[in-house]
């Protein structure tokens, strides 16, 4: 839980599952997004690995509490259309605004990957007869 | 799907695909590359929404179509006709797919706040870089390297292409536009500091029916 409130009448808090709910689905509509993934995960041996889609119904987005903080990862393919760091900048700006809104006051780190170019938004690419 | 050993040029020896690109299932969200291979025989129907959410997967899945787009449908026969594994083409292609599949290191892009860890994997890079070559005709990017540590940001990176150059196309013209493409591509797309881009014809390729196949330069 993410709190937002604590005072002595009681707390209020934003679950952290629904905070990666509605930054999945806002983070979906930013130019230049063709698709979300889980993050990546750092190795020692191999760099980094891309995490394992283990539960499709599970939002992309990762949201975790520690404290006063909040920290989003998140993994994105991108449109080769739109310039990458423009993508990710405003995928930056687009979970701070999230998490500030729902969690005032936390401290909030964002982790967002480029994990691949695309041409077209997945909707498109996957069903691309070979 | 199999090609020839690579490490023992006399065995004449076909081994698994996957052996030859050294992926385990783990690299590819549990699917191996044979698995790539059939879903791609089959139209990739039905669909897998694992394999088409997976940016591994779609990486694997994009370098094998762009070995058939090179009419390369029968990998297999081309590779078993070519007794000449060390370094062959084939061998080189099959097993960069393995190294753009992975995501490899974090490229980090500049940001203002400390609190923002912007990144493009290796990985996507590469892909890029190869996906940029394609728009090039009369080479085939067979391997690229990035030389150097991109992990930081500002300092110096040279890209080194390794490409296979298909017979009568011509390096005095076509490597500089490589060059520029790929230079274009890692500009737009991330914030290494590019001083250079090297390219190595380490192959020279005679598509079927056109000479006695690939020679070395």
């Amino acid at each position: 839980m993410s709190d937002i409130d604590r005072t002595e009448h009681g707390t209020a808090a934003v679950d952290v599952d629904a905070l990666a709910t509605v930054l999945s689905e806002r983070m979906r509509g930013v130019d230049g997004v063709a698709s979300l993934h889980a993050p990546i995960i750092p190795t020692p041996v191999l760099g980094s690995v891309l995490a394992a889609t283990t539960d499709r119904a599970a939002p992309p987005v990762r949201v975790s509490r520690t404290d006063r903080s909040v920290r989003i990862a998140v993994g994105v393919s991108v449109l080769r259309s739109v310039p990458a760091r423009t993508v990710v900048a405003a995928l930056d700006t687009e979970a701070r605004d999230a998490a500030f809104a729902l969690a005032p006051g936390a401290v909030v780190r964002v982790a967002v990957t480029v994990v691949r170019f695309v041409d077209r938004s997945d909707d498109d690419v996957l069903r691309t007869t070979v | 799907m199999a090609v020839m050993d690579d490490d023992d040029p006399g065995s004449g020896a076909v081994l698994p695909t996957a052996t030859v690109l050294a992926l385990e299932p783990a690299d590819l969200d549990g699917y191996s590359i044979d698995d790539l291979v059939d879903y791609l025989d089959a139209g990739c129907r039905p669909a897998n929404p694992t394999i088409d959410s997976s940016p591994t997967c779609q990486i694997a899945l994009n370098a094998l179509r762009r070995l058939r787009a090179l009419g390369m449908t029968l990998l297999e026969d081309e590779a078993a006709a070519e007794p000449t594994p060390e370094g062959s083409w084939v061998g080189a292609l099959m097993a960069s797919i393995s190294t753009d599949a992975r995501a490899g290191r974090s490229i980090p892009f500049r940001t203002a706040s400390e609190d923002s860890a912007l990144s493009v994997t290796e990985g996507a890079v590469r892909a890029l870089i190869r996906d940029a070559g394609d728009a090039v005709p009369g080479l085939l990017i067979t391997r690229s390297i990035l030389d150097g540590d991109v992990t930081a940001i500002g300092v110096p990176i040279r890209i080194r292409l390794e490409v296979t150059l298909i017979w009568d196309a011509r390096v005095v013209t076509q490597a500089p536009l490589l060059r520029a493409t790929v230079e274009r591509a890692v500009r737009r797309h991330t914030d290494l500091d590019l001083v250079a881009v090297d390219i190595v014809v380490t192959d020279v390729h005679r598509p079927s029916g056109r000479g006695n196949g690939t020679a070395r330069p």
